[in-house]
């Protein structure tokens, strides 16, 4: 935070010429998501863990790695072929993709996108967030533990300036969704 | 009640029915939405609590980092928050690993409803709620070293719950000293409910008047639940089993169970079940 920085539990995937981050707790799709945009051609610019520089009047993100880690079932899906496994014992596996962007510069967040599952009655997609952006936004916010106990919840994101839209994407556990909300991001952000 | 209460039962034994009641007392015998949060109750397993608690992913951990660090997950959280909520397990309250602790740590916890169900029953229910066989999920409840949510090609939405064996689940719980235990059986759910849910209200110090409690198990009939599952769906249902409020009759099983099943079941589990009233 001191150094104008945030941490967020989400993937990024570069769209045009801007970031989209995809945020959300475990289990919730970020990186099948960015793996998915990525058979579509976009970069990845970080998986599981995104930096957010807030510095700026803008909120720019920091381009990590070019990689996606998947589980299996995810992986066949894609038709990622399979090496070994990140850890023994765990059938999750690392995803080089052939274009990396550690290292290069960071690259305006068009929008923040919290990945949510979508039960009974909601429809999935991509929509608007229900109630207020913040607390939704800090829930996602790595480390939350530490940076709550050391100040206000809120603080973190507090920092990204309002005019970074936060959205939500509802989908359900089947690979159904998947192709209608790249659809839709590519749609909103551009192919 | 200062420690945390937890609602234990081996899979499929009627800890929802008993949670949807619960919530419903609390708000004065209200309907209730059984995608919402029944009763406020959280998993014990939920990894989103873990990660939370623990500052990271369980995701990027091994099956005995996360056995290891379930209790300190507890700890903290009875360090941090002033809440203490009640907690749906279905772990055994057995160490998942020679040398582990169990999960929930005996000194957080206030007392212990425990869910029973005939074993023939569960096991037809568990079949239709995992995708699986009657033999294979006999298997499961005979099989000492069962754990729900182990290791997977995916990531299962719970972390693992060592189960055990059904005999050895429900002894775990009703054997354990340290813990203060009211005991809940499916069949009286359904044959005493009044009885059956006051007195489980009363265990947990909640007001159950006569009226409340009438209106509280009439809106959670088990047609009721399963009509609202047929229309919205219910989060907490697997992805293959077509629905999770299936038939929930007592005694299905002897039109259901092969004799030959019936007495393997009989023969593993038939002392424990002759202590909870299940005759052969």
């Amino acid at each position: 935070m001191q150094r104008g920085l945030i941490a967020l539990r989400a993937s990024a995937v570069r769209i045009g010429a801007h970031a989209v981050v995809l945020a959300g707790e475990s289990r919730r799709g970020k990186s099948t998501l960015a793996a998915a945009l990525a058979l579509r051609g976009h970069h990845v610019l970080a998986d599981d863990i995104c930096v957010i520089e807030t510095a700026t009047a803008e909120a720019r993100l920091r381009p990590l790695s070019g990689y996606v880690r998947l589980w299996r079932d995810t992986a066949e899906a894609l038709g990622f072929p399979l090496g070994p496994p990140c850890r023994a014992g765990q059938q999750k596996y690392s995803f080089a993709l052939p274009t990396t962007t550690a290292g290069a510069a960071p690259l305006p967040v068009a929008a923040i996108y919290i990945m949510r599952t979508a039960y009974g009655e909601t429809v999935p997609g991509v929509s608007t967030l229900d109630g207020d952006a913040v607390p939704q936004l800090a829930a996602q916010v790595h480390g939350r533990a530490f940076a709550a106990a050391l100040c206000d919840r809120d603080a973190p994101v507090s920092q990204i300036p309002p005019t970074v839209p936060v959205h939500r994407i509802l989908q359900r556990f089947v690979f159904g969704d998947l192709n209608d909300i790249v659809g839709a991001l590519e749609a909103r952000h551009g192919p | 009640m200062s420690g945390f209460v937890v609602l234990a039962s081996y899979p499929k034994s009627g800890s929802t029915w008993l949670r949807a009641v619960l919530h419903s007392l609390r708000d004065g015998g209200a309907t209730v939405d059984i995608n919402r949060n029944l009763a406020g109750v959280v998993a014990a397993a939920d990894r989103h609590i873990f990660d939370r608690v623990m500052g990271l992913s369980a995701s990027d951990l091994s099956a005995t980092e996360i056995a290891w660090a379930r209790p300190h997950v507890w700890r903290q959280l009875a360090e941090q928050d002033a809440a203490r909520p009640w907690i749906k397990s279905h772990d055994a309250f057995l160490p998942p690993y020679p040398g582990f602790a169990t999960p929930l740590p005996p000194e957080l916890v206030a007392g212990v409803i425990y869910i029973v169900r005939d074993p023939r029953d569960v096991v037809i229910s568990f079949a239709h709620h995992f995708g699986a066989t009657i033999d294979a999920a006999l298997e499961w409840m005979n099989n000492t070293a069962a754990t729900l949510d182990a290791p997977a090609p995916w990531l299962p939405e719970q972390l693992p719950q060592f189960l055990s064996s059904w005999s050895r689940h429900v002894e775990s719980w009703l054997d354990a000293d340290e813990l203060r235990t009211h005991v809940v059986r499916y069949e009286d759910m359904q044959a005493a409910p009044e009885a059956t849910f006051a007195a489980a209200a009363q265990f947990l110090g909640l007001d159950a008047d006569g009226e409340a409690l009438q209106r509280a198990i009439a809106a959670t009939r088990f047609a009721t639940l399963q009509a609202q599952e047929e229309r919205n769906g219910f989060n907490e249902r697997e992805p293959h089993a077509p629905r999770f409020f299936r038939n929930g009759k007592a005694g299905a099983w002897r039109a259901t169970l092969s004799a030959a099943q019936a007495e393997r079941l009989e023969h593993r589990h038939g002392e424990v079940m002759a202590r909870l009233g299940y005759a052969s």
